[in-house]
């Protein structure tokens, strides 16, 4: 939660509520799992759980990554907002 | 700075909330959002920033996902139903207002029905969420009586707010604003206790307890009460009560 905050500049805020539903329902489709690797014992905490992608994850996000990409491709092509796409595609 | 017994109180409220989620989603997730909660609790007072609002924020959160996860839960033709049984509630007074049909009311100074926008929305949002609640209250346990005392419950409930709002059940208007206090009892004592037969078997005879005093007020200070009709509803949240017990006495068939 406290990641999502810090690289979205603020812009992403969840509660657990929100993280936990996410999660559930990307657990339910099959997007990521729990995993047994944990890291370096120092950074640890055993009350953790660690969640991986799977590879049907990784292959929606690709397709999601692909549909932002093209949805701003025309959007900047057709020049919609001239500021927004200063930097884009 | 807030004290570790605030926080405690703060950890323990936010653990009664969570208990609002499905059954599924709360074996899963209530634990770990709890010291989610506790924990970010505890990083904001060491930081010294505002807790209050940190837990106002929280609460929010959860309240939204439990309305998600429920919904979610809730079999999709369900939700149809009540929204099919909203619309067909709702078309009566419009194809009343389309056709003319409906007694005149000098009084009112209106021909019969006539409901404005705020009206229908109203009674949709009152219809619709009864129904959702209906639909919420009835998946805690598959026994005949718990549906049967979720049913009057919600079904008394949505009557006593309808009637209120339409004409009143007292000639002082002011009134009626202690049934608020009677929803109130009904509502937050079956929320605390998740529709468990037993909690809600005395959250029910709580509302009557409350709705007859309310009446006995009324009378008392020359409010003009209807007391038949204030009978009715105590008698309905009774009714409730003894088919809550019952189904608590029965062996559980929870889901």
């Amino acid at each position: 939660m406290k990641q999502a905050e810090r690289e979205s500049q603020g812009k992403v805020k969840m509660g657990p509520g929100t993280l936990y539903g996410s999660i559930g329902r990307m657990l339910d489709a099959g997007l990521i799992r729990e995993s047994d690797t944990r890291p370096d014992p120092d950074l640890d905490d055993e009350r953790r759980i660690y969640y991986a992608i799977t590879g049907a994850g990784r292959r929606a996000l690709e397709v999601e990554l692909e549909r932002y990409r093209e949805v701003v491709a025309v959007a900047a092509d057709k020049k919609l907002a001239r500021n927004a796409f200063a930097d884009a595609v | 700075m807030p004290s570790d017994r605030a926080l405690g109180r703060y950890r323990r409220w936010y653990e009664r909330l969570l208990r609002l989620y499905p059954r599924p989603f709360r074996q899963r997730f209530a634990e770990p959002m709890a010291q989610t909660f506790n924990d970010l609790a505890r990083e904001r007072r060491g930081a010294n920033r505002d807790l209050v609002g940190f837990v106002a924020w929280a609460f929010v959160d959860a309240t939204a996902g439990i309305i998600r996860e429920n919904l979610t839960q809730m079999q999709t033709t369900a939700i149809l139903r009540w929204v099919l049984i909203t619309a067909a509630v709702l078309a009566v007074p419009a194809l009343a207002m389309v056709f003319n049909v409906g007694v005149p009311d000098p009084g009112s100074g209106t021909d019969g029905v006539n409901w404005g926008p705020m009206d229908f929305a109203m009674i949709g949002v009152l219809v619709l969420g009864s129904g959702l609640l209906y639909e919420y209250a009835a998946t805690r346990s598959r026994s005949v009586a718990h549906r049967a005392a979720a049913g009057i419950a919600v079904a008394a409930g949505l009557f006593l707010v309808w009637i209120n709002l339409a004409v009143g059940m007292m000639d002082v208007e002011p009134g009626n604003l202690m049934y608020v206090v009677v929803l109130l009892v009904a509502l937050v004592g079956t929320a605390i206790g998740r529709f468990e037969p037993r909690e809600a078997s005395t959250a029910m005879f709580a509302a009557a307890g409350a709705h007859a005093v309310v009446a006995v007020l009324a009378l008392v200070g020359g409010l003009g009460p209807i007391l038949p009709a204030d009978a009715f509803f105590v008698a309905a949240w009774v009714a409730s009560a003894l088919l809550f017990r019952r189904t608590g006495v029965e062996p559980s068939l929870s889901t």
